[in-house]
């Protein structure tokens, strides 16, 4: 059981990337109280931020972490950063099949001196390159009706600073479409 | 894109292994007289009865080829497969049915207590059939097949979590080697601009 961490907060600029593009966003670090008060006597020895993938169903579990980056905190434990998360050209992409389930998670981890590290977990989605506009759920589309595009590329923040996973990451934002639509 | 059907060596070793057991059971038979080694040579001939035909008249033929008019595959597109036979002699048969299917397979490995399992589910299968004729270049028979985009995805290879997709040939005319003839293809993580449209995205 990972511990969650309420003093971070990730600010992402996408929730959505294709293959060989990226994940942007802020990272943002407020100290609790107890952090320290004075500069230099806090235990954060820094934030980690990650990419990575964990498959689910039937088969023993598959993970892989395809991105790794530390940023150091300032002299209060504080942090304010914005990062660019690639993700790689060969996927896998989000799928939701029969046996298997595979899906991405962004995972910012505050790493405390003599303390159990903490953790911050947000849902990705990442879909087939040319994919924008098409994919708002895992890989594949549903079958008959196409699903609405897309208005953007996610300029809408997905803030998360609770740590509380989300239970139904890629549940839809989905309607039919119109029937008249040709 | 050429690729070669799978099993060629496979199949052979086959019959030379059946082809061994017969030997190996009537030399046995006839040294014991027991009534062991008679029914594995009855058993193995049988086997090689319905398997001898086929590898006979693969002989005569070179490795069956799938030309693919695109590599790797896509989400999506809309490849071209031709299923090609070319003979080692000049051969003059008749236009034969083919069949060709394109299939897409989830396949998870899981351990329970110490044992490992295998499970597999095709999530996806497309089925053409045409009629093949002989050509300067052989045997030809030509299929446009699809790569969903609401079905199956791209190739992966995890361990234990492992899609892949697979087309298979058969040619049901006489005079033409039997059997289902294999190759595995490629699906990448990238869609299909054509068909990126037809979805309403672009």
């Amino acid at each position: 059981m990972r511990a969650p961490d309420p003093t971070l907060s990730m600010t992402l600029t996408n929730t959505i990337a294709p293959v060989g593009t990226s994940f942007q966003g802020q990272l943002t670090r407020t100290p609790e109280l107890d952090d320290g008060q004075e500069p230099g006597k806090h235990r954060i020895q820094g934030v980690r931020l990650g990419l990575g993938f964990v498959t689910e169903g039937r088969g023993d579990t598959n993970m892989a972490s395809v991105y790794d980056h530390e940023f150091p905190v300032d002299d209060w434990g504080r942090l304010s950063v914005p990062f660019q998360v690639p993700v790689p050209h060969e996927g896998p992409i989000s799928y939701d099949g029969r046996l298997i389930r595979l899906r991405w998670e962004l995972t910012a981890t505050v790493m405390i001196k003599r303390a159990i590290d903490r953790h911050l977990e947000v849902p990705v989605l990442v879909i087939p390159a040319n994919g924008w506009g098409v994919y708002d759920r895992p890989h594949p589309l549903p079958s008959a009706p196409a699903p609405p595009p897309i208005p953007n590329r996610g300029s809408g923040d997905i803030r998360s600073s609770s740590g509380s996973r989300h239970d139904a990451p890629f549940e839809p934002p989905y309607e039919p479409p119109d029937p008249g639509r040709p | 894109m050429v690729l070669e059907a799978d099993g060629q060596v496979a199949r052979a070793a086959l019959v030379v292994v059946i082809g061994v057991v017969v030997l190996a059971g009537l030399i046995g038979f006839v040294a014991t007289r027991a009534v062991l080694p008679l029914i594995i040579t009855i058993i193995g001939l049988v086997v090689l009865a319905f398997r001898l035909p086929s590898f006979l008249q693969y002989r005569k033929w070179r490795t069956p080829e799938f030309h693919i008019d695109r590599w790797p595959l896509e989400l999506g597109g809309r490849p071209t497969i031709t299923y090609r036979l070319r003979p080692k002699r000049p051969s003059n048969l008749p236009p034969a049915p083919v069949e060709l299917s394109i299939s897409c397979t989830e396949v998870v490995r899981y351990s329970v207590g110490s044992e490992s399992r295998t499970d597999r589910a095709t999530v996806y299968r497309q089925q053409a059939t045409a009629t093949g004729e002989v050509t300067a270049d052989g045997f030809e028979a030509t299929f446009d097949m699809a790569i969903p985009v609401d079905a199956g995805a791209p190739s992966l290879d995890l361990g234990s979590n492992d899609i892949t997709w697979h087309i298979e040939a058969e040619i049901t005319g006489k005079g033409y080697p039997g059997g289902t003839r294999q190759a595995t293809v490629v699906v990448v993580p990238v869609l299909d601009l054509g068909v990126a449209s037809f979805w309403g995205g672009r």
